[in-house]
């Protein structure tokens, strides 16, 4: 059986992603690795009429993050797998948890990566962050 | 469309009274309380050197009539809250002293601009006195009588506490019209003093959000869009990139060395310069009412509004390309100097 000690998913909500955390389950069945899943919220507005306009679309952003993330919890729990999601607001001041940290500097060195979202918004986002980040899944 | 058809002209006036009440409405108290000093005095010079920088300009060189210098100055004096605002989320600034004290500095300059806006063009008679007499007179009693008022008939599906606040808008906005003065000068009068009330209010706040951003703001901005004309932003290129430059060259005159007085670090103060620069609802608000009144010509009121978005977009650009402060760095950034030090702690 082959051992992680983490997997971390990152999902947008895209097809590709769901993909991915459809593998990402299916692997952490096989061991007993920490389950992270990170979605980063992007598109805000920047020219707006007035702040509150900006601050409604941040809300319903916010909303659509949230469901995401409960959706992943739940299709992860209906595996017997717990899954921890995370999801970082469109401040590229605020920093990322530390597994996003450590899995950019392992997973890149070790290329133990699949490929589910590397050509959707949400990969342009990650390599925006950080260079590393490219797919949707990766373990180490 | 035509923009010229009165009930689209009503509505999209009505969309810039709402949109001017909301901006108004979005300030907090305590935060231009809290950072009384530098926020008026930045807020201010921010708003006075581009006023009289564009109108100078527009006057004397570009040899527009004094009307229409008037309105380039107004136009070009604005600061974008919502675009500051904007930015700030983005880089997470809206958090710290540094990004509340800005955001308060760019109240105080769209203050000086509305009142510019209602002010320039009055005419000086009795309405005028009836209309600064009424809205004084409103302004003391809304926050006692709209609390009152909003507890107990707040959860109607009718929303009685909107028609209160129309009520007033229209009553206002009718006697400003009267004295020949601009109804967006009460409507953020109003705005600010029923900010704090709103804060407890939030679903409201959302329903009248819903109707201006749904209804009423797409008529405004359709009609201020259709009065573009393409030709005169080909021929009035060049006027476009000098008055824009003569804004960001005024902004800088009039914001920097304020900066550089509180004991910013130079690139924070940069930064606030730029953000400071931005103009969007404020200045196509104001460009709208002079070519409305026939004050510019529609060559003038294209070249404005031009001026203004670009103004949106480039100051923006270059402050997050090159003067962009980390949060540390805006804090340390201004709090270190004699004039933070007896600044109040953040409750």
């Amino acid at each position: 059986m082959v051992m992680f000690k983490k997997i971390l998913i990152a999902n947008d909500g895209s097809e590709g992603a769901r993909k991915a955390l459809t593998a990402a389950i299916q692997l952490a069945t096989t061991c007993s690795a920490e389950r992270h899943s990170i979605s980063v919220e992007e598109d805000l507005p920047q020219y707006v009429a007035t702040g509150g306009e900006f601050e409604e679309m941040k809300a319903q952003r916010n909303g659509f993050f949230e469901g995401l993330n409960a959706e992943a919890a739940a299709e992860a729990a209906a595996a017997d797998v717990k899954l921890s999601p995370t999801w970082s607001p469109a401040t590229k001041s605020s920093p990322l948890p530390p597994f996003c940290k450590e899995a950019a500097s392992t997973c890149w060195s070790s290329a133990s990566w699949a490929t589910a979202a590397s050509s959707s918004a949400f990969g342009a986002a990650l390599r925006r962050r950080s260079p590393a980040w490219r797919h949707a899944v990766c373990w180490w | 469309m035509d923009p010229k058809v009165e009930w689209i002209g009503f509505l999209a006036g009505f969309g810039s009274i709402l949109l001017t009440f909301l901006a108004g409405a979005e300030i907090e108290p305590e935060i231009l309380r809290r950072y009384g000093k530098e926020s008026l005095s930045i807020g201010f010079f921010s708003f006075l050197l581009p006023f009289l920088g564009a109108m100078g300009y527009a006057h004397y060189v570009a040899h527009w009539s004094p009307d229409a210098a008037q309105i380039c100055g107004i136009a070009l004096s604005t600061t974008s809250v919502a675009v500051v605002y904007a930015v700030m989320v983005e880089t997470g600034l809206n958090h710290t002293e540094f990004g509340k004290l800005l955001l308060a500095a760019c109240f105080v300059t769209d203050l000086g601009t509305v009142l510019a806006l209602g002010a320039v063009f009055a005419d000086y008679n009795l309405w005028l006195a009836v209309f600064g007499g009424v809205t004084v007179a409103v302004l003391a009693v809304p926050p006692r009588l709209a609390r009152w008022f909003f507890r107990r008939f707040s959860g109607h599906v009718s929303e009685p506490e909107l028609k209160l606040l129309f009520l007033l808008l229209f009553g206002l906005g009718w006697l400003a019209t009267k004295a020949n003065s601009e109804a967006v000068l009460p409507a953020y009068l109003l705005g600010l003093v029923v900010a704090g009330l709103f804060k407890e209010h939030r679903e409201m706040v959302r329903h009248l959000r819903t109707t201006t951003f749904a209804l009423l703001t797409p008529f405004y901005f359709l009609k201020a869009g259709t009065l573009v004309s393409l030709p005169a932003v080909v021929s009035g290129f060049g006027l476009i990139v000098v008055l824009l430059a003569v804004k960001l060259a005024a902004k800088f005159l009039g914001v920097f060395p304020l900066t550089s007085a509180f004991r910013f670090a130079p690139k924070s103060g940069m930064y606030t310069t730029l953000l400071m620069s931005t103009g969007l609802t404020f200045g196509s608000i104001s460009a709208l009412f002079g070519y409305t009144r026939g004050l510019i010509t529609q060559s003038q009121y294209t070249v404005l509004v031009t001026v203004v978005i670009a103004s949106a977009v480039v100051p923006t650009l270059i402050a997050q390309s090159f003067f962009k402060p980390g949060r540390e760095e805006a804090e340390s950034g201004w709090r270190t100097g004699p004039a933070a030090a007896n600044l109040p702690e953040e409750e």
